[in-house]
């Protein structure tokens, strides 16, 4: 293969399909490159309700969709953080907010400070200095504006949508664009026989789709990166060992909160995921520890209202390709590798691989630099998030069932070793410059399930006692005035974005 | 001040010699990004149709360094342009020094005769010829003019000491290293003593600094093809030469600003340019990179009491 790519094949449709194709249609719409898209109305999508971290919102800029529309038309719901319950230790609960804790002060990190005043005897927790957990837990949201001042212009927020409804979002507009859509299911992938290659794939019905570069969007099959070019997998299972997960989604019986709830059980973690018409759930677990049958049962006696989809199952490897992009394939989403959704990173990761593979679009002769640099970077991301997620684990002081006496025990990755040693010693944070979780998020987490802080920045000691004491009270008093002043999450997603009414299907039907 | 005590003068491109020519690494971007492609890119695809001036004419800190100019604030329509300060070394040291002495430094201007340790990670004692200090903790900050390869070594750092050599072969660079060292002791500032992983932690944020150094160097005064296959230097000469791409690793130092100078005028041209850019026509494209230098143009002939001064 030579010369420039005329065409683009996205193999498999779901989120991770039609993001793809709705941003190369954006981005490719005038180079003469066209994009089809082959999917099975027969092979169902993973996507249960997706839970998403405050990047999505720039991708959807850079598509140029309202949000108010894409809000109404996935049936979505703000998120302002993740609620972790159970996960240091049953009956603890604390906030993984967006946004940040507290303000700097002089320089230094707010927890630097906060840890002084723990120390000197201030029990206030970490959570109330935290905007978006005291509006989450007020049930309170606003999106922010230049006018709303600096206190409330701190609340930062992604979304709840329901992925099924996201990728059919993203099908229109990608339609539009002059996205072709092939139905069919692919029986044959088609190779070049002396550079191995991918030509095109052949379908159930016979119908040949050829291509210049096809993106592997199959989902935990991997038909073209794995089944075709055989690209391995790097296994993190000994670290993330959940293998399987049972969702299911249940009727409100509340109004949706603006967070996502996590909680840890037997032998894994369960989510709860509010929409505007249903609420989403699943049970992440590890199959060494329990059953397909009891993680059913425990799911079905852990929802809000009546269930109203079959549970579906799902297994999976955590971990991700060798390479993510190889020969003239680029897997993205859960072929590219899986991360269980703990800290909803999953969309991330499609939107990651999008944005680079953008950057990086090659001529059909030149790929190598690019194909290198691409799965240098996504390797960082992986390998980046991996570690975060270990920390949940890692750091409990659950010994209640076999599962949290193995992740507690476990060995762990060396650059989280690291990482454990300076915050625990001094709360020493330093972001790597593609490292997605800051500052606030690791702390939040290892604080929140019991970490200790055995010191602070020395130079937090360079402010008098008095001074520290009254900016962190003034801290509190602004953000208690911000979120009294917010509207309601319900209130608010009435007034602008509310999804047009829905018929619920009953159990049976789905 | 600076500039009473210091002779500091603002200046928006570090003078650099790339392979015993003279150049300027500019503070400030070129152009601007446009259709979600850098505006190399851009300029790229009009320069191969001959519709562009060479790169530096894009570059409105280059132009200003070139005319003897300085921009103060930012204008409507052009890229912010960053500035630093060529200043006598001696006169800043002297003013930082006045500044610790008011704060209540003792100054010790004495020959260190000997270093005692306690063990082999502590420092227990500094002899001078006159004095003795039993520092809790010892910064020790040298201008040795070690070369870029051997400043690749790990920090000779103990425990209560924290120990770097900043000279550079590379103008300005080693006080904008001596900043990031002083930042990322004051994140680090210890107790009584670095832990042992504080220590590492030290020396690979440093490491990892002095290796874009060392690729910068290697860079300028020895051209692409010194870079060592597999090397970050390597792939950024790779990256850019066929798509004018710069990779960045963690703890850059130099800006994308400044390797693209640096690449681009070791020899280097890209083969091909972002697909993005292909969303408009080559028309379009040139005329979006001709106004960024016709703005240029328009703000190097204005009076200096309208901004360019």
């Amino acid at each position: 293969m030579t010369g420039t790519i005329k065409k683009v094949v996205i193999v498999g449709g779901g989120s991770a399909g039609w993001m793809t194709a709705a941003a190369l249609s954006k981005y490719l719409s005038k180079s003469n490159v066209d994009i089809t898209l082959i999917e099975s109305e027969q092979i169902g999508t993973v996507g249960v309700g997706e839970a998403t971290i405050p990047q999505i919102a720039q991708f959807n800029q850079i598509l140029g969709i309202d949000e108010n529309t894409f809000v109404r038309e996935t049936s979505g719901t703000y998120k302002l953080g993740i609620e972790f319950v159970n996960w240091g230790g049953i009956g603890e609960r604390y906030f993984h907010p967006f946004g940040t804790h507290g303000f700097d002060l002089e320089g230094l990190s707010f927890h630097h400070f906060w840890q002084r005043q723990s120390a000197a005897g201030d029990m206030t927790a970490l959570d109330d200095y935290a905007l978006n957990a005291k509006a989450a837990y007020a049930g309170k949201f606003i999106r922010p504006q230049p006018e709303h001042g600096p206190i409330i212009n701190q609340l930062a927020y992604a979304y709840h949508f329901d992925a099924t409804r996201y990728a059919s979002f993203l099908r229109r507009f990608s339609e539009q664009r002059n996205v072709e859509r092939v139905e069919g299911i692919v029986a044959r992938v088609n190779q070049d026989e002396s550079h191995g290659l991918i030509n095109s794939v052949t379908l159930e019905d016979g119908q040949t789709v050829s291509g210049d570069l096809f993106i592997d969007c199959t989902g935990f099959r991997g038909l073209l990166i794995d089944k075709a070019l055989g690209v391995g997998y790097e296994d993190w299972s000994h670290w993330l060992p959940c293998d399987r997960a049972v969702a299911v989604g249940c009727e409100r019986t509340q109004a949706a909160e603006p967070y996502t709830r996590s909680t840890a059980r037997e032998a894994g973690w369960q989510w709860r995921i509010p929409l505007q018409h249903r609420t989403g759930n699943g049970y992440v677990y590890c199959s060494r520890f329990l059953s397909a049958e009891e993680a059913e049962a425990t799911l079905l006696d852990n929802l809000d209202g009546e269930p109203i989809t079959k549970p579906n199952h799902l297994r999976f490897t955590t971990g991700h390709r060798h390479k993510f992009w190889e020969k003239n394939c680029v897997a993205i989403g859960l072929s590219a590798g899986f991360l269980e959704p703990l800290e909803s990173t999953s969309l991330h990761l499609i939107q990651s691989g999008i944005s680079k593979l953008i950057a990086l679009f090659p001529d059909a002769s030149s790929a190598g630099i690019e194909q290198d640099e691409y799965n240098r970077l996504m390797t960082d991301d992986f390998t980046h998030i991996r570690d975060f997620l270990i920390l949940h684990y890692k750091q409990t002081k659950r010994d209640d069932s076999p599962f949290w006496n193995y992740v507690r025990t476990m060995d762990i990755p060396e650059s989280l070793e690291r990482k454990l040693s300076l915050l625990s010693a001094r709360g020493r944070f330093f972001k790597y410059d593609a490292e997605l979780f800051d500052v606030t998020s690791w702390i939040a987490v290892y604080v929140g399930q019991g970490g200790k802080l055995n010191g602070y920045n020395p130079m937090a000691d360079g402010l008098s006692d008095g001074n520290v004491q009254r900016s962190l009270a003034n801290m509190l008093d602004a953000m208690e005035k911000a979120v009294t002043a917010m509207p309601t999450h319900e209130a608010y997603i009435e007034r602008f974005c509310q999804a047009a009414p829905v018929n619920m299907p009953h159990k049976e039907s789905t | 001040m600076l500039a009473r005590e210091a002779g500091a003068r603002p200046i928006h491109a570090t003078p650099v010699s790339i392979k015993g020519k003279d150049a300027f690494l500019p503070f400030g971007d070129y152009g601007a990004p446009y259709l979600g492609a850098a505006f190399n890119h851009h300029w790229s695809k009009a320069y191969q149709a001959g519709k562009a001036r060479p790169l530096s004419d894009y570059n409105l800190a280059l132009r200003l360094t070139t005319v003897g100019g300085f921009l103060g604030k930012p204008l409507d329509g052009l890229p912010v342009v960053d500035y630093g300060y060529q200043l006598s070394r001696q006169g800043y040291i002297t003013l930082l020094k006045n500044i610790a002495l008011k704060a209540g430094t003792t100054v010790i201007s004495e020959a260190i005769s000997e270093i005692k340790a306690k063990d082999s990670v502590t420092i227990e004692c500094v002899e001078f010829e006159t004095h003795q200090v039993r520092p809790d903790l010892s910064l020790c900050f040298t201008n040795q003019n070690l070369s870029e390869q051997e400043k690749l070594k790990p920090l000779d750092t103990c425990l209560n000491g924290y120990y770097v050599d900043t000279s550079s072969s590379l103008s300005g660079l080693s006080l904008h290293q001596l900043q990031n060292c002083v930042t990322r002791l004051l994140a680090y500032w210890p107790d009584s003593a670095f832990t042992q992983t504080e220590k590492l932690e030290l020396q690979r944020i440093h490491l990892a600094e002095a290796q874009h150094v060392a690729d910068m160097s290697t860079l300028l005064a020895q051209g692409p093809d010194a870079a060592i296959e597999g090397s970050t230097l390597a792939r950024k000469c790779q990256a850019y030469a066929n798509r004018g791409v710069i990779p960045t690793e963690d703890y850059e130092i130099f800006s994308k600003a400044e390797w693209l100078t640096a690449l681009s005028m070791s020899g280097l041209v890209p083969k091909h340019y972002d697909r993005l850019v292909d969303r408009v026509s080559v028309d379009h494209t040139a005329a979006f990179v001709n106004q960024v230098s016709t703005n240029i143009d328009r703000l190097l002939q204005r009076p200096k009491t309208q901004g360019a001064v």
